[in-house]
């Protein structure tokens, strides 16, 4: 097991590097560049600006020069807020740490529960019903939601504000907003696998045998029926960190998800390669974990 | 179970009473006198020669301050600022200004002279790429300056050689601005093959060029096209001298009209009349920064030190930096250094970068802001209905206008551009879809103080037709294939749909929308590659200029391709005129000159709506959206 | 005596979705709205969805406008099923452009395992990382100016409306679908793993057939249900997203519209004008909710283990 740890981790590097690499090559090849801005620069003042950012050199230099300033621990300065990465980063990755978990902690509260109801009470109101909910999640978007709930909801709370980043309740509407959509995947997933699951010959072995029900599922079905619900966990987690855009337009809430796309929009190239570097090491990282974890599950998955 | 679930509801309980207080959080930031603003979006940058937005600008007049201040009411009344007093010569060339006797940075240091001196130095420092130095270029000797027009000071006024000038001018010292640069973005002067390199001297030109270019053309003469007349130990001596200066600070030998001539009292010379210069100093471009400080944290031309960093920011205004958090607020705090603060009111600001103006607004339903940034036209007879104390509706210095690509194979026929123009029913725009009760633009420049707006144009279906009829596509306008380039901000898309539709009604065009987010969309722009673009230009000081200034050819926010001896010479001629009443009898035959030929056409003079808490007193109206924060207050 | 015949598997489960309510209901569904969105408007009954009228915007439900109008005086009614032209093909073609990658790409992986599955998880990872946006928007800019060059060359024999769905509407299906396929094929890679170890697999390899056979004829089909339940969050997720890059200005372009666009608009006219959220929503979720119990029958129909015995 630690074996195939460590070799996912180097594998992880690799990754990394090729992600990196691929996001330079990419962002350089779209129309645009970090410079462009409302009142125009004179080609004089423009070929300074660049110059400053190196942004004047041939490409394989400016990779070169990036890497070199990655190992000392700096990962360039955001052209267009004039600030270090690393200093934006510092401050909007807890943020989005938390709506991420709290987010996350709603969809797997609802979703998981969910689905192993509707999947034991196959085709009956309580399933259609179950689906009918997770249904709700996925067929309105958050842009709707979002300001739905901050209508509603937070006029007539006391303590809920519609936006802004204050105290631990204004991390509640933004991380239900974040956190439906995700959990009506999970119950139809997790649903989907608990059918699978059940069907199968063990099962009926098990309940022949005379094994409670509550028993069959918490420990034979659970494992193989929740396969499919962690292989999905896996990336929705760490897309959650990085946040919904719009979650944190609608509801003020300073974290990644605005600067992953704003610096795209605004072709900030060491605001996005901080983006995509910190995705990438999180996505490695919690798609080992989950993989881990559903080795554990189901040994069958060894391979 | 039962005991868990009844401490978690008293805990609720405590939580939801001890935060029952944020709900009315407002009036105790009304109480406390700390504005809340909504602020659109994260400014680029706090550096006040380097930033150039409205944005920053907001931020900036809190905690800087110009030689003289708005009057919160009367835009023509200019009040003491930084400087306690000004006086112009009788062309209104040379301006002195007295600095307040009692000016302070942030840090206690007395505001000095000196530090307007560094300021203008620092901005038109052509390494600095400041990219709003133009704004400083009614000094003299700025633009050329800033331009690096080093053949002025290194040949023209040169002691070695300044009798052969005669000779020596037609040298390409300033380059050649038709040639394409963007080829020589990408590589290096070693790596060009000759032609190339030939090329490359003659686009940059002697002033421009690196060292180690200037070296080679040392060595191959070939490599720079001398005037006939030059001999080859002249065309050495230029070229050391050159090689000698490179790099070198040329403020001394530039003579810029800005001396400080002692501690409070400051000079400008201008190279034309210029009477509206006190509009010019409350301007960002034109305020002071703190010598000691950004010379704590680098050299007088490096950009992006950081002096502008939250612990380090000095600054002369009513106001100080507490905190940045990023895309979460900006906060300021009294600065008890400045000269009148037992005349500032507030304690202090919070600045919110919310991006999102439905967000903005609900935010302000809700009792969490004092000022909004915008108001979104969805709601605006929602919040004037149900709130009607609160919803602003103000003339802002600024048009909305389309603009044509005029090297365009089809738009380069002015009756084409016409004929759509024409067929453009602003009105209906501003009534239906706007609702935000713009005025329909009849001309270019908005009316600004004794400058009548021009009346040359209106929505004439009929007279569209008529110009439509003398374009080749009269018989078949399904052939036109023309792109209407827009951008997803701000309800551009539904502009750009109704246009499409009154076109295709009243000329029977086609046109197509294109809609690309901001970069693709001002990079399109500056490329030339689009039909036509929906745009607009807020002024950056109340004089016509700042709306006519940008058509001159070669402007960076042309963009149109469109350029007119004639008009620049009217400008030209204007620049020079001290009488008032004649110099806008110039600008309005500049203008009209411009309508006529119609480059772009005007669709409203802009109008600001937002929302403004009743608890604020003392915001008044402003053309510019510049209402100094030191006279206003907060009560409940 | 009757001899019964031998039903294949999809007769099966054509019988056994017929039984299924929800499933036949949200069929039906479906039809009409497939049917109301692409015939109706070809029909005199629905106005052009083009047509402004400035001074009528925002009228209510009228003889003229059966659902009122919008804030440029569009017919509503018209402007919802134009839409659902856009939505549905979008959501429709993307999917299958996905489902094909993923499926055939976390087969191999899944049935390969060792260093090829390594390779090709790993790089999955590497393209899950990628930023979507930079993506989207290189992609669509790439395949737009493609498809722009061939248009005056398609505009010739083929009738107009086609000609503007696949100039228009195509690249944002393939960027859509090409960016969309890296979950699909974990869970199919997950999925044929785990069946590898099973022993019908152990059986179909002693006798002797090729792996192509092993792969989409033996596993594959047993596996249909959770592929089949993922398309079906695929669709309305795809259709989503595609609101989200028109919103970025690299989707759908005006005066087109797409239900995701009007959701958009809907949304910030929620205080003022919540019709014009309301009823696209309603049609909307409509589809979603049909599509959703259409799959689950399905689901249901084509595993013969999950009948309730």
């Amino acid at each position: 097991m630690l074996k195939t740890i460590i070799e996912r981790l180097l594998q992880g590097i690799v990754v990394i590097f090729f992600l990196l690499t691929l996001t330079f090559i990419l962002i350089r090849m779209i129309p645009g560049n970090p410079l462009t801005d409302e009142k125009a620069m004179s080609p004089q003042v423009l070929k300074e600006n660049m110059k400053i950012y190196k942004l004047d050199k041939s490409y394989p230099v400016q990779y070169v020069y990036y890497w070199k300033s990655l190992f000392q621990g700096e990962m360039g300065i955001s052209i267009k807020k004039k600030q270090p990465v690393l200093k934006i980063i510092k401050q909007s990755f807890p943020v989005s740490v938390i709506i991420g978990i709290c987010g996350m902690l709603i969809a797997i509260g609802i979703g998981i529960p969910a689905g192993i109801i509707a999947a034991l009470k196959h085709n009956s109101l309580i399933d259609n019903s179950a689906m009918l909910f997770a249904l709700v999640g996925i067929s309105i978007p958050s842009f709707v939601i979002g300001p739905l709930l901050a209508k509603s909801v937070a006029t007539n709370v006391p303590f809920l504000k519609v936006a802004g980043w204050g105290d631990p309740f204004d991390w509640i509407l933004p991380s239900v907003t974040l956190g439906l959509g995700t959990a009506a995947y999970l119950a139809r997933i997790t649903r989907a696998g608990m059918l699978d699951i059940l069907s199968q010959d063990f099962i009926r072995t098990a309940q022949a045998k005379g094994v409670s029900q509550k028993n069959i599922i918490i420990k034979h079905a659970l494992k193989g029926g929740l396969v499919p619900a962690i292989t999905f966990v896996g990336p929705a987690f760490a897309m959650l960190i990085t946040g919904s855009f719009v979650v944190e337009t609608i509801f003020q809430v300073p974290g990644m998800g605005q600067h992953f796309v704003n610096s795209v929009n605004d072709r900030d190239y060491f605001l996005i390669q901080g983006m995509v570097l910190l995705f990438g090491v999180l996505i490695v990282t919690v798609n080992l974990a989950a993989d881990v974890l559903l080795t554990y599950l189901n040994p069958r998955l060894r391979t | 179970m039962k005991r868990a679930l009844q401490l978690f509801s008293s805990l609720a309980i405590t939580f939801g009473l001890c935060h029952c207080e944020s709900k009315s959080s407002l009036d105790t930031y009304t109480k406390e006198k700390i504005l809340l603003m909504g602020n659109s979006t994260e400014p680029a940058g706090l550096d006040p020669q380097i930033v150039t937005g409205v944005i920053e600008s907001n931020i900036l007049r809190a905690m800087f301050e110009g030689l003289c201040l708005e009057d919160p009411v009367d835009a023509t009344i200019h009040r003491k600022g930084a400087a306690v007093s000004w006086k112009a010569n009788e062309d209104f060339t040379e301006w002195v200004f007295k600095l307040q006797p009692d000016g302070k940075w942030s840090d206690g240091k007395p505001v000095t002279a000196e530090d307007y001196v560094f300021a203008y130095h620092r901005i038109l420092s052509p390494g600095f790429g400041a990219k709003y130095a133009s704004m400083l270029y009614y000094i003299v000797g700025a633009e050329d300056f800033n331009k690096k027009n080093n053949d002025i000071y290194l040949i023209q006024n040169s002691t070695e050689f300044k009798d052969r000038w005669e000779s020596l001018k037609e040298v390409n010292f300033r380059g050649d601005q038709e040639i394409d640069k963007k080829a020589f973005e990408a590589k290096e002067f070693v790596d060009l093959d000759k032609d190339e390199k030939i090329n490359y001297i003659k686009a940059f030109g002697l002033n421009q060029i690196e060292k180690s270019v200037l070296s080679a053309i040392k060595e191959d003469a070939n490599l720079f096209e001398w005037p006939e007349n030059i001999d080859s130990s002249t065309q050495s001596a230029i070229l050391d001298t050159y090689i000698a200066n490179h790099g070198n600070d040329m403020w001394d030998q530039a003579n810029v009209g800005v001396t400080a001539v002692d501690d409070l009292t400051l000079k400008i010379n201008l190279r034309s009349p210029v009477p509206f210069l006190p509009d010019l100093t409350k301007h960002y471009t034109w305020f002071a920064v703190p010598k000691h400080v950004v010379l704590e944290h680098g050299t007088i031309a490096q950009t992006n030190t950081k002096w502008t960093e939250p612990e380090n920011l000095v600054s002369n205004g009513p106001f100080k930096m507490k905190t940045w958090k990023f895309n979460y607020k900006i906060e300021l705090e009294r600065n008890p250094h400045y000269w009148d603060i037992d005349n500032v009111k507030l304690n202090g600001i919070i600045f919110f970068p919310i991006s999102n103006k439905y967000t903005e607004a609900r935010m302000f339903y809700n009792d969490q802001l004092h000022v909004t940034y915008r108001l979104a036209p969805e709601l605006i007879e929602y919040s004037k209905e149900k709130y009607p104390d609160s919803t602003r509706q103000e003339t802002y210095l600024g048009v909305n206008f389309l603009r044509y690509n005029n090297t365009h194979e089809a738009l380069k026929d002015p009756n084409l551009r016409k004929a759509i123009a024409y067929a453009t029913d602003s009105e209906s725009l501003i009534n239906y879809v706007l609702k935000g009760g713009e005025q329909v633009a009849t001309g270019f420049v908005p009316p600004m103080g004794k400058y009548k707006a021009r009346t040359d144009f209106s929505y004439d279906p009929e007279k569209a037709k008529e110009y439509f009829a003398k374009t080749k596509y009269a018989d078949n306008p399904k052939d036109l294939q023309i792109t209407l380039l827009t951008v997803d901000r701000d309800g551009a898309k539904t502009d750009a749909e109704a246009f499409q539709a009154m076109w295709l009604k009243h000329l029977g065009i086609n046109v197509k929308i294109e809609q690309r987010e901001w970069a693709s969309y001002q990079d399109r722009m500056s490329k030339l590659d689009y039909g036509i673009v929906t745009g607009g230009w807020i002024g950056d000081y109340p004089d016509p200029t700042t709306f006519l200034d940008m058509w001159k050819k070669g402007d960076g926010n042309n963009r149109t391709g469109w350029s007119s001896a004639e008009f620049e010479t009217k400008l030209n001629e204007a620049a020079v005129t001290e009488e008032p009443q004649e110099r806008i009898k110039l600008l309005q035959e500049a203008e009209a000159i411009f309508l006529e030929d119609m480059p772009v056409s005007p669709v409203y003079w802009v109008t600001s709506n937002y929302l403004l808490h009743k608890s604020v007193k003392n915001w008044h109206p402003m053309i510019m959206k510049n209402q100094p924060y030191k006279f206003i207050d907060l009560e409940n | 005596m009757k001899i019964e015949q031998g039903n294949s598997l999809w007769s099966d489960a054509w019988l056994r979705l017929k039984k299924n309510r929800m499933a036949l209901i949200s069929l039906w569904v479906l039809v009409f709205i497939f049917a109301a969105c692409f015939v109706l408007p070809a029909t005199p009954l629905i106005k052009d969805s083009l047509a402004q009228n400035l001074s009528n915007s925002f009228a209510p439900p009228s003889a003229e406008h059966w659902l009122g109008t919008d804030k440029l005086g569009r017919d509503l009614l018209s402007r919802i099923l134009n839409g659902g032209q856009v939505s549905l093909l979008v959501g429709l073609i993307a999917t299958v452009i996905s489902i094909i990658i993923g499926v055939i790409y976390g087969a191999i992986s899944g049935y390969n395992g060792g260093k090829l599955d390594a390779v090709m998880m790993r790089i999955v990872d590497v393209l899950y990382g990628l930023p979507f946006l930079i993506l989207v928007i290189l992609l669509s800019i790439v395949i737009s100016t493609t498809a722009k060059k061939y248009e005056s060359d398609l505009i010739v024999f083929l009738p107009e409306g086609v000609v503007n769905l696949m100039v228009n509407i195509l690249p944002l299906c393939l960027t859509i679908g090409i960016l969309g396929w890296y979950t699909m094929a974990r869970v199919v890679r997950s999925q044929v793993l785990s069946s590898k170890k099973l022993e019908y697999v152990e059986a179909a390899v002693s006798l002797g057939l090729t792996h192509k056979n092993i792969l989409f004829k033996q596993i594959l089909p047993n596996q249909l249900g959770p592929i089949i339940v993922y398309t079906t969050l695929t669709i309305p997720g795809f259709i989503l997203t595609e609101a989200t890059l028109s919103f970025l200005g690299v989707g759908v372009q005006p005066p087109n519209s797409s239900w995701g666009i009007m959701l958009n608009e809907g949304a910030n006219y929620m205080e003022t004008k919540p019709m014009l959220l309301v009823l696209p929503s309603l049609v909307f979720a409509a589809t979603l909710l049909c599509l959703n119990f259409l799959g689950d029958g399905l689901r249901d129909a084509l595993d013969p283990k999950a009948s309730k015995d």
